[in-house]
């Protein structure tokens, strides 16, 4: 990991080990919908999915 | 028309009078070291409003009028600088051919958590050390893969 500041970098890289995460769906509600009528679909994920990141879904 | 370093000069009538006096004080050397900023010159003014290096103040100063003296009122962000000593009559002149700037190094101490980090984001990182700016859009912090890494907040010691 490198940090900079006004375009000047740190001269030492930061290294950062990263966890495996898998990411689970928990629950899919309802279970069924309707082929023709526009319904919402809440999905449930695993604890540890990062809930900082709605924009990449 | 008068213009002085691009500014021009208003005038309400015809019958304007204007007064240019040309600065006799002039910066030779400027140093840092730690948090005390260190000045050199001749003919430094006294009547000082405000010594700064980049972004920072300084203060409180004392001086004399070959040298000047003060504490930076916090850590200056990493870059290169010559200072800013503004009086009323304006800004004393740096001497670059003679002054050498001042360069503020980065030095990230540490870094924490440095595992278990959640590979898909979401995890916050504390960085700290010297050199960092109050400001977030100088701060950029990337991973070896060319991922960036959002920068919440700063101040001079902490990211």
């Amino acid at each position: 990991m490198t940090i900079a500041v006004n375009a000047v970098s740190d001269a030492t890289s930061f290294e950062v080990g990263l966890s495996e995460v898998t990411l689970e769906v928990v629950s899919i509600s309802p279970a069924t919908v309707s082929p023709v009528l526009k319904q919402d679909l809440t999905i449930a994920f695993d604890a540890t999915f990062p809930d900082i990141n709605k924009d990449d879904y | 028309m008068v213009n002085v370093e691009g500014i021009s000069a208003a005038c309400a009538n015809l019958n304007c009078d204007y007064l240019y006096v040309d600065s006799t004080a002039l910066i030779t050397g400027q140093s840092l070291s730690g948090n005390i900023l260190t000045i050199t010159g001749t003919n430094l003014p006294t009547d000082l409003m405000d010594v700064r290096v980049g972004r920072v103040g300084c203060g409180p100063t004392t001086g004399t009028a070959t040298s000047i003296t003060c504490t930076l009122t916090k850590g200056a962000a990493a870059g290169t600088y010559s200072v800013e000593v503004v009086t009323v009559e304006g800004i004393v002149p740096v001497d670059t051919g003679v002054a050498t700037p001042i360069i503020v190094a980065l030095d990230a101490t540490s870094l924490s958590p440095s595992a278990g980090l959640n590979q898909f984001g979401g995890d916050s990182i504390t960085i700290q050390g010297s050199g960092l700016s109050t400001s977030t859009s100088d701060v950029s912090v990337s991973f070896s893969d060319g991922t960036a890494c959002n920068v919440i907040s700063s101040t001079d010691t902490e990211v």
